[in-house]
């Protein structure tokens, strides 16, 4: 395996960096200049922040603010800066998808869905339009190199690692994909910020969805119907009511509102009954599970690996099975609890619990 | 990276006579002390107001008031307008700094605005017909001179002419910002009230001016001081004041401005039609418009798109007015009743006097560079 670090497409080092005003993109921004590529800097409005947030109270990525420190950042290294307007992309690909999920009793994953159709989507047609064949980001993953064909790698601060969240990607678009962190860590990366005088060197990470200005559940009861329903033990006693059904989420142990003698959680969420099923800590325990829309970095009937199945989960032992082209089943190995949520994503990493393999939506549960 | 500047009816750029001119500009004192340095301050401020009223040839009567600008302006009036609680008419395709500041001081049910059809044969027809029945209650029309954006000059003669038939005692107010020191004719006598800004004729920005005949109902926006006869308080950008003197002046010496506009935007839009035929759409030059701005629609070609990628070529231009920056495209096309799939693929091509063939060819090759990628 080689790591590609930023050494991929040397022989045409043009590049769109997206940057969303945040010390990860500004310092992707300045590796890149520094290792002589021909930059151009792209923040992304995404959405109308006034649906969603009160003037000051942004502590998203990609707010007006953001974009602020982005073009200053842009202007001390000397390249040029441009918002683009995706609003509509984000609307069609994004928040349609995430509002449908939890509709149907799903968990989506907005930020990987952004990257696939929004950053390494829309953004990288637009690049490549303007003669720019890579879009950059501030991701932390490497790019791979085994006998010509790419994979996506864990990055090398494991704390930071966002592989998880660019599987989707495929290894068409890895060939598109700069991931200039990949090898850092987190901590040196603010140190060459601050070193260059970068106005984000010491700016906070954000940790929310960019859309989200509240919470989950109150973007969902602003932005559609809510629903009210039962909350609901699986023994088949009402514990409660759900002002809105479709706000919660598999697994959540928070905010359900009920008294019971021992800790509850979202076992399942039924949109037909308006029901959500909650029980105790065992009935979330999993052996087998299966993952559509499968995205394939190496073809196999059977094998072995780590799978992620949501963000800051360490990854479990599993046993990977072809089921067909586009559905992978998947047996925990260990008796770990491990929360099984649908709609997220199950990632399939190897042996070394390093490489992607593949990776798609978490479905069917048993 | 060779750069052409295309977009002059966002900020026209200093003129180097005013440039250098600013350099002698004195800098000390207030121009309301009493003393040497603020007497001096003073008479260069009242000698540009006597330049503008020269270049306009107003008569002696009118009131010449300096502000921040046209934006300011915009509101200045649009709040004397609605002291009046008159009933104003207006179009659809106004500045935002007018359409906005009417709709933030005039009553809802006072003020109709009236979109303009781009695809109409004769824009005072198009006018005419859209005039509410109840015209003689309205006590205000305020139109612009020349849009900003696609460059159509209205004719507001005829407009007046058949208003005032309706209505004598209607007062007209008007928006000059792009006509001035690019079409020569501007008839100042026609308007009860017309403003100017400073940095679209080669001034520094942050002045303005607004001129209003004798009788205007004209009241203070912002008071604090005893500035422009109490009617605008707060110390005067002298030295933008100045700027705006020598601008003046400039295009008062400068014989046959119109003329020499007029032959580059034909040069740069032959060359546009030479090299894309068809790819390249002119809505609205069928319409008499501003000679330094061309306004065209590239079918296919997102603007947002085709301005980073020209930007990115060198070629400084815009899609509308630079007053939206969130939004990539201004909402004034749609007054003009233009549908999306058109408006979201324009260009505004606007230039300074002094641009060369040279550069309008350039410019030309790497637009269509652009749109045949």
């Amino acid at each position: 395996m080689v790591d590609l670090h930023i050494s991929q497409g040397l022989q045409d080092r043009k590049a769109v960096v997206a940057m969303s005003g945040g010390v990860d993109s500004s310092t992707c921004a300045l590796i890149l200049r520094q290792n002589g590529w021909k930059i151009v800097g792209v923040s992304l409005q995404v959405w109308d922040y006034s649906k969603s947030c009160k003037v000051g109270a942004l502590k998203t990525c990609c707010s007006p603010r953001d974009f602020q420190d982005a073009r200053l950042v842009a202007t001390k290294l000397g390249i040029p800066f441009y918002v683009f307007d995706v609003e509509d992309e984000f609307e069609a690909r994004v928040i349609s998808k995430f509002k449908n999920y939890y509709q149907n009793g799903l968990t989506p994953s907005p930020c990987i869905d952004c990257n696939v159709f929004v950053k390494f989507g829309e953004l990288l047609n637009k690049a490549t339009a303007l003669g720019y064949p890579r879009v950059a980001t501030g991701h932390y993953a490497r790019i791979l190199s085994r006998k010509g064909d790419l994979f996506l790698a864990r990055a090398v601060d494991r704390d930071k690692d966002q592989s998880y969240f660019l599987y989707g990607l495929g290894r068409r678009t890895l060939s598109s994909a700069l991931f200039p962190l990949g090898c850092l860590t987190k901590s040196y990366v603010r140190q060459i910020a601050e070193n260059h005088g970068l106005v984000t060197a010491k700016k906070k990470d954000s940790q929310d969805l960019c859309f989200i200005g509240s919470s989950v559940s109150d973007f969902l009861s602003s932005n559609s119907t809510p629903v009210s329903g039962v909350i609901r033990h699986i023994s088949g006693r009402a514990l409660g009511i759900a002002e809105n059904v479709f706000s919660f989420t598999v697994g959540q142990r928070k905010g359900l509102k009920v008294s019971w003698s021992k800790p509850l959680f979202v076992l399942k969420i039924s949109p037909e009954t308006r029901e959500v099923i909650v029980g105790e800590r065992e009935y979330l325990k999993v052996k087998t599970f299966f993952v559509t829309d499968w995205v394939w970095y190496e073809d196999f009937e059977t094998t072995t690996g780590f799978i992620q199945v949501r963000n800051r989960h360490s990854g479990a032992s599993c046993l990977a099975q072809k089921v067909d082209s586009k559905t992978v089943r998947i047996t925990l190995l260990d008796d770990a609890i491990h929360i099984i949520t649908p709609g997220q994503a199950g990632v399939l990493y190897d042996e070394n619990d390093e490489i992607i393999l593949g990776g798609g939506e978490i479905r069917q549960i048993s | 990276m060779r750069k052409v500047y295309l977009d002059a009816n966002s900020n026209y750029g200093l003129l180097p006579s005013v440039r250098e001119a600013i350099k002698d500009c004195p800098d000390l004192g207030n121009p309301n002390s009493l003393h040497f340095y603020g007497q001096t301050l003073k008479a260069l401020i009242e000698e540009t107001r006597e330049t503008v009223r020269k270049f306009f040839r107003l008569p002696v009567e009118y009131n010449i008031y300096f502000c921040s600008g046209a934006t300011e302006a915009a509101n200045w009036l649009s709040y004397s307008m609605s002291k009046s609680g008159k009933k104003v008419l207006t179009s659809k395709v106004e500045h935002a700094c007018v359409i906005e500041s009417l709709r933030l001081w005039i009553e809802r049910c006072n003020l109709i605005e009236i979109p303009v059809n781009y695809s109409c044969d004769s824009l005072f027809e198009d006018f005419k017909n859209r005039l509410p029945v109840n015209i003689q209650e309205f006590g205000f029309l305020v139109w612009m001179h020349s849009h900003n954006e696609t460059g159509v000059i209205f004719p507001l003669k005829e407009y007046t002419d058949a208003i005032k038939k309706a209505n004598p005692s209607i007062r007209l107010v008007c928006d000059a910002v792009q006509s001035i020191c690019k079409v020569e004719n501007f008839q100042p006598d026609l308007f009860d009230a017309f403003f100017i800004s400073g940095h679209k004729i080669g001034a520094l920005p942050g002045v303005g001016v607004l001129v209003t005949k004798p009788d205007f109902p004209l009241f203070p926006m912002i008071v604090g001081g005893s500035q422009e006869k109490y009617m605008r308080a707060g110390t005067e950008s002298y030295q933008a004041i100045f700027s705006l003197k020598k601008a003046l002046e400039f295009w008062q010496n400068c014989n046959g401005y119109e003329v020499i506009f007029k032959s580059k935007k034909e040069y740069l839009k032959n060359a546009l039609i030479n090299r894309l035929g068809e790819k390249a759409i002119f809505y609205f030059e069928k319409f008499s418009t501003v000679p330094n701005t061309l306004h065209v629609s590239f079918p296919g070609h997102k603007s947002s798109d085709l301005l980073v990628a020209l930007d990115l070529k060198g070629i400084c231009c815009s899609a509308g007015s630079s007053c939206y920056s969130g939004k990539p495209l201004p909402p004034s096309l749609e007054g003009f009743l233009m549908p999306p799939e058109i408006s979201k693929t324009v260009l505004r091509l606007s230039f300074r006097l002094d641009i060369s063939q040279d550069d309008l060819e350039y410019a030309a090759e790497k637009i269509s560079e652009v749109v045949n990628y």
